[in-house]
């Protein structure tokens, strides 16, 4: 493919058009039958059609570093799969322990609300994940990111996923239960609700559960005790009396 | 055991998502797949920058086949399949040519007189995209506009309150101006 040929301002119009495909059939003939006997402008063809690929790839590798964001906050560059694991539990130990630290002090502020959801929360344990199936590769990474409580990073590989509208209530229920472990009820409500209402999932019975708990540390207490009738949870009575208590 | 969790895209919307760069099926092939090929490569040697670099190649290369119509899926997981097996083996061939730097000096593609016609193509519009960066934004906009997003030359205008004889020469500069730079680069 020649790249050096001279292509006036006439010659690039057909030439994308026909690409572009915007010819009139009579013109696309007519080009058609030019280049089957003209070399030089086949060249052109083929420039201009590598101008206009190029041009997509630019756009296309503009769009992958939006795609990549997700994954560039990632602070362990340079680093080998061993390390990194090391490095990522580590993180998460100094993580909880600097979360345990905060929570101490902030046992006094709290309302009493959350005093009675920390008293009751205990987050799911997850799901096992197999780290084989391409289907749901992206879903077992943000499980085991869930497993050892970095829910930020957990939703952030979970939320394309959501995305394409995906009626999945097993990845409504995680994601919800991500955001309660960060302590965003008001998120966590929206994602268990999604499951709450699906009578045939296996997730249903927890998603009550734990939706009355985020209603409980909203301070919503009557929203929490209309989940809290129909929750089947071995403390459901006890946590019914503290509410009927406030 | 509980069930499947995720709603998988048919290859045949993959294909026409791919051909019609949508935005949202690129985004969510990019970021389902790649987590995969990063362990992948993490295990093998590889650190995350190498891992989104031979990624994005990978990428490129699945988009480019499927735009060319020569890709057919024959089975349910065709598409990810390949982008994952074009992936690893962009890797190992990286690893092998890092060890084979130690004793013999590499040839890089354009050292070659022997590439074909394809690879030549592939090239082109490789450098293609990396001067296209280099335009200026007024051009990369116009440009842009006209050629990805098949804007007419009346839309155009109106929008670089031009007119649409402007707007074509304008195009035709900033067309040529992009071969300049990319003329400077390639030795014929």
């Amino acid at each position: 493919m020649k790249t050096n040929q001279h292509i006036t301002q006439e010659e690039l119009e057909i030439l994308e058009s026909y690409l572009m495909d915007r010819l009139k059939p009579e013109e696309k003939v007519d080009l058609e039958s030019r280049l089957q006997v003209d070399v030089l402008l086949q060249e052109k063809l083929a420039e201009v059609k590598g101008l206009i690929g190029g041009m997509e790839e630019a756009v296309l590798r503009e769009k992958m570093k939006g795609f990549q964001e997700g994954f560039s906050s990632n602070p362990n560059n340079g680093i080998r799969g061993n390390q990194r694991w090391i490095r990522v539990l580590a993180i998460a130990a100094s993580v909880i322990i600097l979360l345990g630290v905060m929570l101490w002090i902030h046992v006094f502020s709290e309302t009493q609300g959350q005093k009675v959801f920390h008293a009751y929360f205990e987050q799911d344990p997850g799901v096992p994940t197999t780290m084989s199936s391409t289907d749901t590769y992206a879903f077992d990474r943000g499980m085991v990111d869930f497993k050892i409580g970095n829910y930020t990073s957990a939703i952030t590989l979970w939320q394309p996923l959501i995305n394409k509208d995906s009626p999945s209530d097993t990845l409504n229920y995680f994601m919800g239960m991500a955001h309660l472990g960060l302590g965003e009820s008001s998120e966590a409500i929206l994602f268990l609700e999604r499951v709450e209402s699906l009578e045939d999932s296996k997730f249903q019975r927890d998603a009550i559960w734990y939706l009355a708990l985020a209603h409980i540390k909203h301070g919503d207490f009557s929203s929490a005790k209309r989940y809290l009738v129909d929750a089947e949870h071995h403390r459901k009575e006890e946590l019914m009396e503290i509410i009927d208590a406030k | 055991m509980r069930k499947s969790i995720l709603k998988m895209y048919g290859q045949q919307e993959l294909i026409e998502g791919i051909r019609s760069n949508d935005d949202q099926i690129l985004r969510w092939l990019y970021q389902s797949q790649y987590p995969k090929l990063e362990i992948y490569i993490l295990n093998n040697n590889g650190n995350v920058e190498q891992a989104k670099d031979i990624f994005q190649e990978a990428f490129v290369a699945l988009w480019k086949k499927v735009k060319e119509k020569g890709f057919e899926p024959n089975n349910g997981t065709a598409i990810t399949g390949y982008l994952y097996q074009i992936g690893k083996n962009k890797w190992l061939d990286y690893l092998r040519s890092a060890e084979f730097r130690n004793t013999i000096k590499m040839e890089t593609y354009f050292d070659t007189e022997e590439a074909e016609e394809g690879n030549y193509l592939a090239e082109y519009e490789r450098q293609v995209a990396i001067e296209f960066q280099s335009l200026r934004k007024n051009c990369q906009e116009l440009l842009r506009r006209f050629y990805i997003e098949k804007e007419s030359m009346k839309t155009l205008a109106e929008f670089f309150q031009w007119t649409e004889a402007t707007a074509r020469n304008n195009k035709y500069r900033c067309l040529q101006k992009l071969r300049e730079k990319i003329k400077a680069k390639i030795k014929h």
